[in-house]
C-alpha cells in the first residue's frame, strides 16, 4: 500500500518539498502508480525523475519563408529562383557551409554559438494543400486521419501529462487551436493582465472572486467545477502579472507576449505548455521588403529579438524551456511576380532552449533543383510531429505510448534534435518554487531512445552570458541498448553512477553519470 | 449536461413557460413571459411558426436608424460596383479587408436575436447557418472572395428557408455562390473536381458517415457539381482577383449569381449511394443535381442526423435514441417540413423533462443578458470606418466581445458549425470574459445603459425586497436562501450594513443584478 506520506509527497506542489526529497520518496515505491488526491496518476516506472521542460510553441501564421531566413549558400541556384528577393552570401550570418542566417536574425547568433538554438530541415505536414484554411487547423490539431478534430495536440499532451495545476496551458494571441479541447483547461489571453475580473459598482474584484467560488461551490456540474479552477487560475495569473523584468524586449506584440510568458514561468504556477501566436502575418505574397527594411526584415528581427530577450529574462529557467516554431507551410521556392512568394510546403524550423542539441542544422535539406521540388515547393523530409514528439518525450516527460496518444496514427522518426532530460541535470540554483510547480516526470533511463552522438566530443565554447543554461551534455556513457530489453535491466549500470557538483562564477550544477565530468568552464566542487 | 446542487442554492426554474422560452427563444423576458401566460404555450408556439405574420416593428425601426444597415443583405452585384465606383480598388477592398459585410451581418444578427419578435425563426436561422456553415468572420483564406456572398447567403438561403422545407434549403445552399467559394467548387476543373463540397454534402449536411457512403460516392458528387461556378460581375473579371474562366458555354443558374460552365462539367452516369442518373448534356445537369439533393434530403439517415442536431439544440446534449427515432419519423412523414418537425420536438416528452439541462453557449448567454436588460448596442461608442462614399459609425466592440469568447455570430471557421454541447464551451478564459461582460452590460458600455428602475415593478428602498425583485426580473423565481445570503453579504460588503437605495439606487441595483447573473443557474437554459 501507498502510505499517506507518499501521497502527500506527490509532485503537485506541497510546500517545502524539494526534488531530492521527492527522489527519495520515489525510490521507496519505485514501479508503482500513485493516484493523487485530485485523481492525477503518477507512474513511477522504475528509476529516476526529472523536472520537465515547459513547451513553448511560436506559431508563425501565414506560412514561413524559411528560404529567406535559413538561406542556402548556393548563390547560383538561389539567385536564379529568388531574383529580386535574393540575399547574397556576403550579407548572411554564417551557420555552416551550406546555410547562412538572414542578417535580421542576428540576435539568434549568441544562442546559436551557445548551442541553445538548433535548426531542423525540412519539416512540414503530411498534407500539401497550400491552403491556410486547412493547414493551420490541421497543424494545430495534428490528428491526421482522425475524424474528431476538436482537440489540439497541446490539449492532448496535457491530458497525458497534466500536473493538475489550474494553469497548465496558456495561449497568447488569438489562434489557440492547439489548446482546444482536452481536460486541462487552457487560459487563452491576448495579454496576461487581461485575465482578471473587473471590479464593479464598488465591489472589489477579489470579493467577486470569492462570491463566485462560494456560489459555484454549491453546484456540481462541469461549469461549476471549471469555475472553481478558473478562480484559482485568476490568482495564479495575477502572481505572474506581478513579475518584474529588467530585460528589454522588442517593442512589439510578440515581444510583449514573450515577456508575459517569461512572467508566467517565473511565477512558478505550473504552466507546462504555452502557445504564442506571433503577432503579424507571414503570408508575404508581395513586397517582402529589402534586407535593411520592410515586412520580412522587421518580422525576422522581432522573431530573434523576442526569443533572445526571453532567454535572457528566464535566466536559469531557460534550462527547462523548449521553444519551437510552428507554421502551416513553407513558401514556394521561386519568387512570384510581386517580390513575394506563394504558398509552399516544407520549411526550416527553429528550436531553442536548454535541452537542444544546438548550434547545428539537423534533418535533411531536400534540394532546390527543379527535379527535387514538389510542384515548385521544398519537399518535406520529416514530419513536424516527429520533432514535437521528440520534444514531448525527451523534454516534457511523456512516454512513447503517451506521444502516440498525442499524435494518433503517427510513428515518429528520431531526429536527435533534443537532449534527454537526463543529459541536462537541473541546475542547483533552479528556483524551488518553479521546480515544485512543474513537478517531476518519471522516466526509465534504460528505455531511452538511442541518442545520436552529440556535442560532447567538441567542447562547447561558453559565451559568458549562458553559464547556467546548458552545461554540455554529460557523458553518461549510457549503454546503447534501447532495442535490447534483455540488456536494459542491468542494476550494475545504475549502481556505478555518481553525482558530482560543479561550480562556475557562483553558479552550481549537479552532474550525474558513470564517469561524470563538469562542463566546460565549470570546476568540480570537492 | 447534468447538474446537481446543494441546499439553499437557486435551481433552474421548473415553470414550463420559462423552460419553453429558454429553449425556443434567446431567453425569457418580462414581455414574453406575460404573452405566453396570456395566450398559452401552444398558441404562442403556433404564432411563432407563422413568423412572417408577426409584426417586428421594434427591431425594424431601430435598424432603420443607422446607415450601416443600408449594407445588410446586399449581394455582390450591389456591392462590387459600389466598391469599384471609388475608382480605387484598395478602397473597394474594405468590404473584405475590414470584413465590413461580415461585421454588419454580425451586428444585425445580434440585434435580431435580442429584439426580434420572431424568436423561433431567429433560433432556426442560427441553427441552419451552423448546419450548413460558411464562415462570415472574414475570409483571408478565400482571398476575400467569400465576403461578397455571405450577406446574400444569410438572406436568400438561410432566412428564406429557415422555417421551410429542408430539401429547398439544401438546394439553395448547394447552388449559392457562398458555398461555391467556401467549399472550393470555384476551384473545380473537369479533370480535377474539388471534393470538398461533395464530401461535406454527404458527411455534414445530409446522410453522415453512418450511412456508409464511399469515396466513390464523394467523387461522383464532386464530378456532378464540377460545372458550377460563381458568375461574377463582368468588371470583376477585368479588375478582380481572377480572370474570366476559359471556355464559351455558360448557363445561368437562377436565382443566384451562379452559372454552369460547360467546359468544366463532367458527363456520364453518376451513382451516389442508392441514387443514379445519366447526364449527357448541359441542360440535364441542374435537374440531376436537384434530384440528387432531394434524394439525400429524403434519406432516412438525413432524418436521423437532423433529429439528433435538433435534439442537441432544443433538448439536451445527448438526445435519447427514442427522441431521435420519433423526430426522424416526423421529419420523414412531413416530407422535411421544418415547422412540423419543430412542433414534434416541442411536444416530445423528452423536451418537457429537460429544463435546465443545456449550458448557454457564450452567444446565448450574451444575448439573454441583453434581452433581460432590454438594451441595444451603444452607437455612441463606435469606430469610424472609411466607407464607400462616407465614413460609417460602427460599434465593433459588440461582436468583438463575442469573438473573444469564441462565439462571434455565424463565424465558426470550419464547415461543421459551432459545437452545441457543454463540454466544448467550458474553459477558464471564456468564464472570465463572460463574468466581466455582465458588468459591462450593467454599467452600460458596449450596449446602452439599462433602465433598471423601469424594468422593475417598484422603486424599492428595502434591500431584501430589491434582491427579490431583481431575481424575479432575471430568473423568474426567488433566490435560494444560501444564494440570497451570499448576494446580501456582497452588497453590504460594498455599500455598508444598511445600503442606501434612495441615494445609490443604480449602483446597488446594478450590483445585485451583476451578482445574480453571476450565479451558476444563469449559465443554464
Amino acid at each position: 500500500m501507498i502510505s499517506d506520506d507518499a501521497i502527500k509527497n506527490c509532485p503537485e506542489g506541497r510546500e517545502g518539498f524539494t526534488r531530492r526529497q521527492f527522489l527519495r520518496g520515489a525510490a521507496l515505491f519505485g514501479g508503482m502508480t500513485v493516484l493523487s488526491a485530485n485523481g492525477i496518476r503518477y507512474t513511477f516506472a522504475a528509476t529516476t525523475n526529472e523536472v520537465p521542460d515547459v513547451v513553448v510553441t511560436l506559431v508563425l501564421r501565414g506560412g514561413f519563408d524559411s528560404l529567406s531566413a535559413v538561406v542556402p549558400t548556393d548563390e547560383n541556384l538561389m539567385r536564379k529562383v529568388r531574383g529580386e528577393i535574393f540575399i547574397p552570401n556576403s550579407s548572411l550570418l554564417p551557420l555552416d557551409r551550406e546555410f547562412g542566417l538572414h542578417p535580421a536574425l542576428k540576435k539568434f547568433m549568441p544562442l546559436w554559438e551557445a548551442k541553445e538554438l538548433a535548426i531542423v530541415n525540412t519539416l512540414g505536414a503530411p498534407t500539401h494543400s497550400r491552403s491556410h484554411f486547412d493547414e493551420i487547423s490541421d497543424v494545430a490539431y495534428a490528428a491526421y486521419g482522425e475524424k474528431d478534430k476538436r482537440s489540439g495536440w497541446i490539449a492532448r499532451f496535457l491530458d497525458v501529462a497534466g500536473n493538475g495545476s489550474a494553469v497548465q496551458s496558456v495561449g497568447i494571441g488569438s489562434t489557440t487551436r492547439q489548446l482546444i479541447g482536452g481536460k486541462a483547461a487552457p487560459v487563452n489571453v491576448d495579454a496576461i493582465n487581461n485575465f482578471r475580473l473587473d471590479s464593479v459598482f464598488g465591489y472589489k474584484a477579489e470579493d467577486l472572486a470569492g462570491f463566485i467560488d462560494e456560489t459555484h461551490g454549491r453546484w456540481t456540474n462541469i461549469w461549476a467545477t471549471q469555475a472553481k479552477s478558473t478562480i484559482a487560475a485568476l490568482d495564479q495569473i495575477a502572481m505572474a502579472s506581478a513579475q518584474k523584468t529588467v530585460v528589454t524586449y522588442p517593442n512589439t506584440g510578440t515581444g510583449q507576449r514573450f515577456r508575459d510568458v517569461a512572467a508566467l514561468l517565473k511565477a512558478g504556477i505550473g504552466v507546462r505548455a504555452v502557445d504564442i501566436e506571433f503577432q503579424g502575418d507571414w503570408d508575404m505574397h508581395a513586397n517582402m521588403g529589402t534586407l535593411d527594411d520592410g515586412w520580412l526584415t522587421s518580422y525576422l528581427a522581432d522573431l530573434a529579438g523576442s526569443i533572445s530577450a526571453f532567454r535572457e529574462d528566464l535566466g536559469v529557467l531557460w534550462s527547462r524551456v523548449t521553444v519551437v516554431t510552428v507554421t502551416e507551410f513553407g513558401r514556394r521556392v521561386s519568387q512570384n511576380q510581386s517580390a513575394g512568394t506563394d504558398h509552399g510546403w516544407g520549411s526550416s524550423t527553429f528550436v531553442a532552449g536548454g535541452g537542444v542539441n544546438g548550434g547545428k542544422i539537423h534533418g535533411r535539406f531536400p534540394g532546390l533543383d527543379d527535379k527535387q521540388l514538389k510542384d515548385g515547393d521544398l519537399v518535406v523530409t520529416a514530419d513536424y510531429r516527429s520533432l514535437l514528439s521528440e520534444i514531448l518525450t525527451r523534454r516534457a516527460g511523456i512516454t512513447a505510448e503517451g506521444a502516440a496518444q498525442v499524435f494518433p496514427n503517427f510513428r515518429p522518426e528520431v531526429l536527435s534534435v533534443m537532449k534527454h532530460l537526463s543529459e541536462t541535470p537541473l541546475p542547483e540554483n533552479f528556483p524551488t518554487k518553479v521546480q515544485t510547480a512543474l513537478g517531476n516526470v518519471a522516466y526509465d533511463p534504460d528505455k531511452l531512445p538511442t541518442m545520436a552522438p552529440v556535442a560532447s566530443a567538441t567542447p562547447t565554447p561558453t559565451p559568458t552570458n549562458t553559464v547556467d543554461a546548458t552545461p554540455s551534455p554529460t557523458p553518461t556513457a549510457k549503454p546503447n541498448n534501447s532495442n535490447s530489453p534483455a540488456a536494459s535491466a542491468s542494476p550494475t549500470t545504475k549502481s556505478t553512477k555518481k553525482t558530482i557538483t560543479c561550480v562556475k562564477n557562483g553558479k552550481t550544477i549537479r552532474v550525474t553519470g558513470t564517469n561524470p565530468k563538469c562542463p566546460t568552464g565549470y570546476k568540480i566542487k570537492k | 449536461m447534468e447538474s446537481s446542487w446543494g441546499v439553499g442554492t437557486t435551481s433552474p426554474s421548473s415553470d414550463p413557460i420559462i423552460h419553453l422560452l429558454h429553449r425556443f427563444t434567446y431567453g425569457p423576458t418580462k414581455d414574453s413571459v406575460s404573452e405566453v401566460t396570456k395566450i398559452g404555450a401552444d398558441a404562442w408556439f403556433e404564432k411563432q411558426l407563422d413568423h412572417l405574420a408577426l409584426p417586428d416593428t421594434k427591431v425594424e425601426s431601430y435598424l432603420a436608424k443607422w446607415d450601416i444597415f443600408n449594407y445588410i443583405h446586399k449581394d455582390m452585384n450591389f456591392l462590387w460596383p459600389l466598391a469599384e465606383s471609388e475608382g480605387d480598388m484598395s478602397k473597394g477592398q474594405i468590404f473584405y479587408s475590414n470584413h465590413l459585410t461580415g461585421r454588419v451581418l454580425h451586428l444585425y444578427t445580434l440585434i435580431q436575436q435580442t429584439h426580434s419578435e420572431r424568436q423561433i425563426f431567429e433560433m432556426m436561422v442560427e441553427f441552419w447557418h451552423d448546419h450548413l456553415n460558411i464562415t462570415t468572420l472574414g475570409d483571408e483564406t478565400k482571398d476575400g472572395n467569400l465576403d461578397w456572398h455571405t450577406n446574400d447567403w444569410n438572406k436568400r438561403v438561410i432566412r428564406q428557408y429557415a422555417l421551410g422545407r429542408f430539401d429547398d434549403l439544401l438546394q439553395a445552399a448547394a447552388l449559392h455562390p457562398a458555398m461555391l467559394v467556401y467549399l472550393d467548387g470555384e476551384l473545380s476543373t473537369k479533370e480535377q473536381p474539388n471534393e470538398n463540397f461533395g464530401r461535406e454534402l454527404l458527411e455534414l449536411y445530409t446522410v453522415t458517415p453512418k450511412s456508409g457512403y464511399t469515396q466513390s460516392d464523394i467523387i461522383n458528387a464532386a464530378k456532378l457539381f464540377s460545372g458550377l461556378r460563381v458568375k461574377w460581375p463582368e468588371r470583376w473579371y477585368q479588375r478582380g482577383p481572377r480572370t474570366r474562366p476559359w471556355g464559351s458555354t455558360f448557363v445561368d443558374v437562377p436565382p443566384y449569381s451562379t452559372m454552369l460552365h460547360g467546359e468544366r462539367q463532367n458527363y456520364g452516369t453518376f451513382k451516389i449511394m442508392g441514387w443514379q442518373k445519366s447526364v449527357t448534356t448541359l441542360d440535364q445537369v441542374l435537374p440531376a443535381i436537384k434530384s440528387l439533393l432531394s434524394y439525400l434530403a429524403a434519406h432516412p439517415e438525413t432524418a436521423k442526423a437532423i433529429a439528433l442536431k435538433l435534439g442537441r439544440r432544443f433538448v439536451e446534449d445527448v438526445p435519447s435514441q427514442q427522441f431521435i427515432n420519433d423526430i426522424a419519423a416526423s421529419y420523414t412523414s412531413n416530407n422535411g417540413d421544418i415547422k412540423a418537425v419543430l412542433k414534434a420536438v416541442y411536444q416530445h416528452p423528452d423536451f418537457k423533462n429537460a429544463a435546465g439541462k443545456k449550458l448557454k453557449r457564450p452567444g446565448e448567454d450574451y444575448v439573454s443578458v441583453a434581452r433581460t436588460l432590454n438594451v441595444f448596442p451603444n452607437f455612441t461608442r463606435v469606430q469610424k470606418w472609411k466607407g464607400i462614399t462616407k465614413e460609417f459609425s460602427y460599434p465593433a466592440v459588440v461582436p468583438d466581445e463575442l469573438k473573444r469568447m469564441g462565439h462571434a455570430p455565424l463565424s465558426w471557421p470550419f464547415p461543421d458549425g459551432y459545437p452545441d454541447v457543454a463540454s466544448s464551451w467550458v474553459n477558464a478564459n471564456h468564464q472570465v470574459l463572460r463574468w466581466n461582460v455582465y458588468g459591462h452590460f450593467l454599467q452600460g458600455n458596449t450596449w446602452n445603459q439599462p433602465a433598471l428602475d423601469s424594468l422593475l415593478p417598484i422603486r424599492e428602498t428595502n434591500l431584501d425586497r430589491q434582491i427579490d425583485q431583481v431575481s424575479q426580473l432575471i430568473l423568474f423565481k426567488e433566490l435560494g436562501s444560501a444564494d440570497r445570503a451570499s448576494v446580501r453579504n456582497a452588497v453590504t460588503k460594498a455599500f455598508g450594513p444598511n445600503p442606501d437605495l434612495n441615494n445609490y439606487y443604480r449602483d446597488i441595483t446594478g450590483l445585485i443584478a451583476r451578482l445574480i447573473f453571476q450565479l451558476p443557474v444563469w449559465s443554464l437554459r
